[in-house]
Parts: structure tokens; sequence; C-alpha cells
């Protein structure tokens, strides 16, 4: 499992960018919401889509399952316990990195 | 090996602070160069000014608007055509520079009068231009013209026009960056919410930070207008005051260069619920998911999946005849910030290259964290390069080919290293599909160079 929470937070930090948004709540809202509905889409359970913001975070979710279902073909298959594990690891480890542990001075500003 | 002090560098050790080269196992929580901060007295900065960044990145764009300095000519003078943003009124932005060329007369008993006139006299000569921006310079900022008093008295005496103000002299901040900054969020608080757009699609959406360089913003309008998007505002490129007013009511914002326009694209969450969503526009893989991140969040999916399959097979076999040439090439990117990250990996999983060094001059520490967790591994990292470390880095990465602009492009074409104009272009646009494939030629052009060749040859003595 943790080879496979590797490969999944390894391409989020590649290949996205919503992680790194200007500033703490923003990043942690995206973080949370994006890769909960990655799991809810790959366990083919349905996201939240009732305003524009919680649209924008399927539409980001959508894209990364397919992606990575794509490129990792073990990611189909994945239990519902398994992916719920890899959901909360990931979304872990990029708190950790984007927020908590970010040397970035400005994430913490109140203004934009 | 995390921050390096280059020996460049030697005189001026706070520069280590600014430049890392990545080792494997390391991430942005370790090491983050330090970014936004005042340059180092001695270091032999190339970034621009505060007023800049508000201007020529940003304001300066708009195709219906005229642009008044407020400030000695120079000010307007580089800061009118160094970019080449076209439009389609006839390049109306880029054929006319206006000054109020303030001189010392006006410095010492003050210069509302002139920028009054001045701006009357810019109004009449276009008569049919109603929009107008005025900035302030170093010098009309430190005598402290109110060119927002100026501007309420010629609206009130034309009574058809609409003026924005920015009040962002050269020393506001550390880099352009300051400038970008300003404009938002200015704008945002005073002219969003003040025009009423038509709406013509059920799909409504901004494109923010895009600039219409080379026909970018045309290419993304195409792509808009074929899967039934209506774009309410181009922020800004090729887009219009009005529109940009307008912002207010589309349903999404897609944010290219968060580092000019995030705070936009941020205030319009916060402020009117509407959602940004980071996208990379350059770059013929990450295009794709862009395109299909829109038709998710629109239901559109069949008509986006149809553009790509078409585009796909227009220009992907193209794009891998030059994947064959260019794979394993050297290539630095020195340019402002968010091109690092957008292009890195473009470059290296697109096009098979190699990217050895990136520099920075304005971006922020939220860049660094995007464009070291996207880089490779030895990769040298740099925040606001100055000129000696620019000749170190060509020495120890030895790069095939550097995209930088015309300040830096300038440096290296003496050392004979072939350089494309990343902040303009060569023969863009590089956006989209097409744009991938014009940026690879561009890299192929310019690395097979006869001319860079030649140029190193010595014929005083016959080598």
């Amino acid at each position: 499992m943790e080879e496979k929470v590797d490969a999944v937070y390894g391409f989020v930090m590649e290949r996205c960018l919503w992680q790194f948004f200007s500033r703490n709540w923003d990043r942690e809202a995206n973080i949370k919401n994006i890769m909960g509905n990655v799991a809810k889409l790959q366990s083919a359970q349905e996201a939240d889509r009732a305003t524009n913001q919680t649209n924008a975070y399927y539409a980001d979710a959508k894209i990364l399952t397919e992606q990575l279902s794509k490129k990792f073909p073990w990611f189909v298959s994945l239990s519902l316990e398994e992916i719920s594990t890899i959901r909360d690891q990931v979304i872990d480890r990029l708190m950790d990195v984007a927020v908590v542990h970010s040397l970035n001075a400005e994430r913490t500003e109140i203004n934009y | 090996m995390p921050m390096v002090l280059l020996e460049a560098d030697v005189k001026i050790p706070e520069r280590k602070k600014h430049v890392y080269i990545k080792q494997p196992g390391e991430d942005t929580k370790q090491f983050l160069p330090a970014s936004n901060i005042t340059t180092i007295p001695g270091s032999l900065s190339e970034r621009g000014c505060s007023y800049c960044g508000a201007k020529l990145v940003i304001g300066g764009v708009l195709k219906d608007t005229i642009q008044i300095i407020h400030g000695p000519v120079g000010c307007s003078y580089n800061t009118w055509h160094t970019k080449r943003y076209p439009s389609d009124t006839d390049n109306f932005q880029i054929k006319y520079a206006w000054s109020t060329d303030m001189k010392e007369s006006n410095v010492v008993f003050g210069g509302e009068g002139r920028l009054k006139k001045s701006m009357l006299e810019a109004f009449a000569a276009f008569p049919d231009k109603k929009r107008m921006m005025v900035y302030t310079t170093c010098a009309t900022a430190l005598i402290g013209d109110d060119i927002k008093a100026i501007a309420k008295e010629v609206e009130d005496e034309l009574g058809d026009v609409d003026i924005f103000c920015i009040e962002c002299p050269g020393f506001a901040g550390v880099s352009q960056s300051r400038g970008h900054h300003v404009f938002n969020i200015d704008w945002v608080n005073r002219k969003v919410g003040t025009v009423e757009p038509e709406i013509t699609s059920e799909y409504t959406i901004n494109v923010i930070g895009d600039y219409n360089i080379q026909g970018d913003a045309y290419v993304l309008q195409r792509y808009m207008d074929e899967i039934g998007v209506q774009v309410i505002a181009h922020f800004t490129g090729n887009g219009t005051y009005d529109a940009c007013r307008s912002m207010h009511r589309a349903k999404l914002s897609i944010t290219n260069c968060a580092r000019s326009a995030g705070y936009i694209a941020n205030e319009l969450q916060k402020q009117y619920g509407i959602p940004r969503m980071d996208v990379d526009t350059w770059g013929f893989d990450y295009v794709k998911e862009s395109l299909r991140k829109v038709g998710a969040f629109f239901n559109i999916e069949d008509r986006v999946e149809a553009l790509i399959e078409r585009e796909t097979t227009l220009y992907q076999p193209k794009l891998d005849g030059y994947k064959e040439k260019l794979a394993g090439k050297k290539v630095a990117i020195w340019t402002g910030g968010p091109r690092l990250w957008h292009w890195t990996k473009a470059l290296e999983d697109d096009l098979g290259m190699k990217v050895v060094a990136m520099s920075s001059k304005f971006g922020h520490q939220e860049d660094f964290e995007k464009v070291i967790s996207r880089g490779s591994v030895g990769t040298v990292y740099i925040d606001d390069g100055n000129e000696l470390e620019f000749f170190e880095v060509i020495d120890m990465v030895k790069p095939d080919v550097i995209f930088t602009g015309p300040r830096v492009g300038e440096l290296v074409k003496k050392v004979h290293v072939p350089y494309i104009n990343g902040h303009a272009y060569h023969n863009g646009p590089y956006m989209g599909f097409e744009g991938a494939v014009n940026m690879a030629r561009d890299l192929y052009n310019a690395i097979n160079s006869k001319m860079f060749k030649l140029a190193k040859r010595d014929i005083s003595k016959g080598v």
C-alpha cells in the first residue's frame, strides 16, 4: 500500500497545481475536496456538484482519477478500503508539504 | 547539497539562499529558495520595476484602452513595444504610446495640470476610445500628484468616459510582481461588477493570466468557441476594458499565469463565488488536460474530446517529428516565474528534453514550490539570478538552448548559446496544440542555427 500511496502522491506533486494555491485555506480546501472526490469517483460514488465551487473540485478530481487509472493499472481495481486509505494518506502528505510544513512564508497572509 | 553559494557570489554570500540544486529525496519542506524579496546590493539583477508589472504585463495589453503614463517619457517608451501582444483592433495598444512627458518644472510645480491636459488631448485625438488607464511613476508618486482626482475631473467633464488609475510607482515593490498585485486587487475592487455582459451561452468562463503573446488568446478563444463556452473576459490578452469589468458573471475562472493574475482569480472566488481552476495552456499534453477539466465542469466532454482528437491528429505527428530531433537536448528556462513550472514537464514529457537550469526574476515561493515539485533532480533553481551567476551556470550545465528574455538573451548570445525569447516568443503562438509544435520548431531552429556556430569563429585568427 505504501508504494501505491507514493505513486499517487508523486503523480499529484508532479502534475497538479491546486495543492499550491496562494493561501493555506485554499490549499487545504483543494487537497481535501479534490482527493475526497477522487476516492468517490474511483469507487463509483457521486461527487457533490451543487455549486460552482464544488463542481470545480469535481472537475479537477474527475480528470485526475482518469489520469491515475490510465497511469497505474492497479488503481481501477482498488477496494473501497484501499482507496480510502490512499485518500487519507495522500491528503496527509499533501497537507504536510503544502500547508503544515511548507516553507512558503506568504501562505498565511490574511489577504490575497 | 541544498542551497548553493556559486563562485560568482563569494562577495555577496546572501545569494546562497536564492540558489538551489535539487537532490534525490529532497522536497520543498526542506529547501525553498528565498524569493520576492529585495535584490541584494551588488547583485546585477535582471528584474523590472513595479510600474512595469502593472502596465507592460497587464493593463497595456487591453486592445481598446488609452494608456497614459504620468511621468518622464522613458517610463512610457520602455513599457511600450517590448512585448508582442497583438489584438484584433488593428494592434491599437501596440501602435500608440502616451506620456505626460514630465520635466523638471512639472516636478517642482506639480504635474496635475499637465496630466489633465494630456488626458483630454488623448481622448480628443482618439474620439472612438472611451476607456483610459492612468499610471503613476516614481516621479509623480513622489511629488504626490493626485491622479484619481484628475481622473474624476476628466470623467465629469467628458461624461462618456471611464478611467482606471494605477498607483504603483516603480519603487512600490521589489520587482514587477508588485505591479501585478496592485493592478489585480484595485481592478477587482473598483471595476469588476460595474458592467453587465450579454450572456450568450450557459457555459461562461474568465480566461485569466494569458496575454495573447503572438496570438495565444486567439488559440484559446477558438477552442472555447468550438466547444460552445462563452469567454466573459480575457484578463487581459486581446481583452477589452468593459469585458474585464464584467468578470463577476462567469461561472468559472481558468487561470494560466497564477503569478501575475492569481490575485484576481482568488478575489473572484472570495467575493463572487467563482471558482479558480488553475490550468496549463502551454504543453501538448497539458492542453488536453486543461480542456478536459473545462469539459468536465460544464458536462460537455464530448465536444472537448472531438476537439482534442482533431487537433491531436493534426499536430501530434509534427510534434513527434521534433521530439526525435530534440530528445536529450539540454535546455535552461530563465524567465519571469510561472513559465518555469508550466514548461519544465512539458519540455521533458512532450519533447524528451532535459531541463538543466531554471531562474525566475519575480516568482514567489509559491512558484518555487510548484517548479521544484515538477522539476528534475540535479536541476539548478535560481531566484532573481544575476549576470555572473548566469555565466557560471552556463559553464556548469552547458545548455544547448536557453529560454529567456532580451536582457539575458543578449548576454548569452555573447557566449554563443542559442536563446529563444521566452517572454515574447520567436514565432508563436506557443499555447495550444499548434503552439506546442511552434515552440518545438523554434527550439529545433535555435539549436541548429548555423549563425551561432559561425559566430563562434574568430576570423581574426582564422579559426
